[in-house]
């Protein structure tokens, strides 16, 4: 039985929200920046062995905005998960998370959102727990797609908890 | 100009999709999606999979902007309208393709993002960078600050060893422990400088003193330094200068003693002068220049941009002592006094520092009286008091305020080392600090005292005089072990009530 699960990635721009879906869906990393504008959708299948069943995740990675309120609301509608992405080493990426994620709630009530700080190959552990005020508390994640670190991890534990 | 704009537009192409309720195509031409009538949505794009949910409303419109789709193997970027009209009537998805019109869109994005991420990254690192910075030097000045404590112990036990009875041998090598100990004293004095002005702690405290008998007093040690080295001090003061000026007076002494100190140090024979010239004068201030000359082996042309540089040391130089931080601390007192500092030099010649620095004249000229002691004769029943403050008008009115009492014994001495040597070579009652001390200021004076096991050294009541008094400060230092707290503007009665109560207490 195969069940199909609508996942959309927000965040500021260049916080490495395409990069992590292309660390998750093709394995591959590149360096270079480059901008989404509007909306990519991608797909791939997740086996989740304990439940013998097959979860396709498609996957919306949505443009990098500064302001969340600036979204789209289209692209939302009928969402499973967000993850909302935010980069560990630029503040301004991070310090209007709690409205972001409450802006979130409003838009789609009942829709889980797991938080990710990407980029945590490039800070120490010391770094992240010094910023625990900042990020840590509303933080699920910290990731690299640059490494690949958790990334797989990230989605084959979303899609398990969305098929519970 | 139009066109550039109209052209894309009418290069654009769309394509309407009619959709049954259940998602499947019933009706569609084959441009953008191919072949596709008779197939449910979801096989044509993962896009359409979170449409089934839509179609099951009704009379809804939902606009999808800038989807990117890719089609056998080609990006689009369309905009997408879907309208879901009544039962039974099919909906329809209206598609129009405006790849170019968004690459426009795209590359402006880029730009401004990438310009953008830049400047964060850069706030990022420099506040990752500071606050290493930051912490490189917290850690440097409270370390040399731990090691600064037992040197100043070595210090006081080679003080009473002096005055015991020693063999000449033995008095040798206590000159070899006090010149050992005297020059990591003065390497840690430099780090813990360092790193206060690298952390931008670096208060000037300007008292007002004697310059003229300053100098005096700098030129009277070197001349001593350079006899033992077969060298010859110069020194002329201009009679323009003022001799009262308000100033940190031992800031200044660091910096002409670093200087004339580097001169003897690099020349190994000829003389060094120091020159004080007065360039400037107004009714309360003066700008004064001290040269100091010296016939030493001279700088290299390209050294000459480095020597102020922190741990730089001379190629090739014979001389390999200390740290490399005196020139580099000089240049940067020199530079917190809002002063300058130039160089010239030539190698197997010499060199000649010039420094210029403003000075605030000291309107009252008054001779300056020294009391160290208040009571007439010394007696072993005297109540011992170490005073120890760099201002002369506290230790004035201080003093003034003690001699009220009866059968006290002050010894006045002006910073925070001096202190913790006295305090092994004479047994004292109590100890009066400012908190402000030179070298070690007057929370680590008591942190040293309560800290220390020689004798009962931890036990003496200390009163702590305060320049900014606040209650803050007041708890903070209650929280140290503080006996009293005396704030500014002396209050004398208050004072005398708190000297009585620690006198009674002791005597008891």
């Amino acid at each position: 039985m195969k069940i199909s699960k609508k996942i959309v990635l927000l965040g500021h721009f260049g916080v490495g929200k395409s990069s992590l879906i292309r660390r998750f869906v093709e394995n591959t990393f590149s360096e270079d920046y480059k901008v989404t504008i509007g909306v990519h959708i991608f797909k791939k299948n997740v086996t989740i062995p304990e439940k013998g069943t097959d979860v396709s995740l498609v996957i919306w990675d949505l443009e990098g905005n500064d302001d969340i309120s600036n979204t789209r609301l289209s692209y939302l509608l009928g969402t499973h998960a967000f993850i909302y992405v935010y980069d560990v080493t630029r503040p301004a990426t991070y310090e209007k998370l709690e409205s972001e994620l409450n802006f979130l709630k409003e838009k789609q009530k009942n829709t889980p959102i797991t938080v990710v700080g990407n980029k945590e190959d490039l800070v120490t552990k010391a770094y992240i727990k010094q910023n625990s005020d900042n990020f840590g508390r509303l933080t699920d994640f910290y990731v690299s797609a640059k490494t690949g670190d958790k990334v797989d991890f990230l989605f084959s534990n979303l899609a398990e908890s969305l098929i519970k | 100009m139009l066109e550039n704009y109209t052209i894309p537009y009418n290069e654009t192409t769309n394509q309407i999709l009619l959709i049954s309720d259940d998602g499947v195509i019933i009706d569609a031409e084959s441009i953008l999606f191919k072949n596709c009538i008779g197939k449910s949505i979801d096989k044509l794009h993962p896009f359409f999979y979170s449409i089934f949910a839509l179609l099951t409303q009704n009379n809804k419109t939902f606009n999808f902007e800038c989807v990117n789709l890719d089609l056998d193997g080609t990006n689009y970027t369309i905009d997408a309208t879907l309208h879901i009209n009544n039962e039974n009537e099919p909906s329809v998805f209206v598609f129009q393709e405006l790849t170019k019109q968004y690459v426009l869109l795209q590359k402006a994005a880029q730009k401004r993002n990438v310009a953008e991420i830049k400047s964060q990254l850069l706030s990022f690192n420099n506040t990752i960078l500071q606050e290493k910075e930051a912490f490189k030097n917290t850690f440097i000045a409270n370390f040399s600050n731990e090691i600064k404590t037992p040197v100043n112990t070595i210090n006081g036990f080679v003080s009473l060893l002096e005055n015991t009875n020693l063999e000449q041998s033995q008095r040798y090598n206590l000159d070899v422990i006090k010149n050992t100990n005297d020059k990591l004293k003065t390497m840690i004095s430099d780090i813990i400088d360092i790193s206060k002005i690298e952390a931008d702690y670096f208060p000037i405290r300007p008292i007002r003193y004697n310059l003229l008998e300053e100098l005096n007093l700098i030129t009277q040690i070197f001349t001593q330094k350079c006899k033992e080295k077969g060298l010859t001090l110069k020194y002329s003061i201009d009679p323009e200068c003022p001799k009262y000026v308000i100033a940190d007076k031992y800031r200044l002494a660091q910096i002409v003693n670093n200087i004339i100190g580097n001169a003897i140090k690099f020349t190994p024979s000829g003389s060094i002068e120091l020159t004080t010239e007065c360039v400037k004068k107004t009714e309360d201030s003066a700008t004064l220049l001290f040269k100091v000359k010296d016939t030493g082996v001279g700088i290299e042309k390209k050294e000459i941009d480095s020597i102020f540089n922190s741990f730089h040391q001379i190629t090739n130089s014979l001389v390999n002592n200390g740290v490399g931080l005196g020139l580099s601390i000089t240049k940067k007192l020199i530079h917190a006094l809002k002063g300058t500092i130039t160089l010239k030099s030539e190698v197997g010649v010499g060199s000649t520092f010039c420094i210029a620095l403003d000075f605030k004249i000291a309107p009252d000229q008054k001779d300056d009286v020294i009391i160290t002691k208040t009571s007439k004769t010394t007696s072993k029943n005297d109540f011992k008091i170490l005073l120890a403050d760099p201002l002369r008008d506290n230790q004035e009115k201080l003093l003034n305020i003690i001699s009220k009492l009866k059968n006290c014994d002050v010894v006045v001495i002006e910073d925070g080392d001096q202190v913790i040597e006295e305090l092994y070579k004479t047994t004292f009652d109590l100890v009066i600090l400012n908190l402000k001390l030179p070298t070690t200021d007057g929370l680590d004076t008591t942190r040293y005292i309560r800290h220390s096991e020689y004798k009962d050294i931890n036990k003496i009541p200390i009163v702590v005089i305060s320049e900014n008094p606040s209650k803050e400060e007041e708890a903070y230092c209650k929280q140290r072990r503080v006996n009293s707290y005396i704030g500014k503007p002396f209050v004398k009665a208050e004072i005398l009530r708190k000297l009585k109560y620690i006198i009674q207490k002791k005597q008891a």
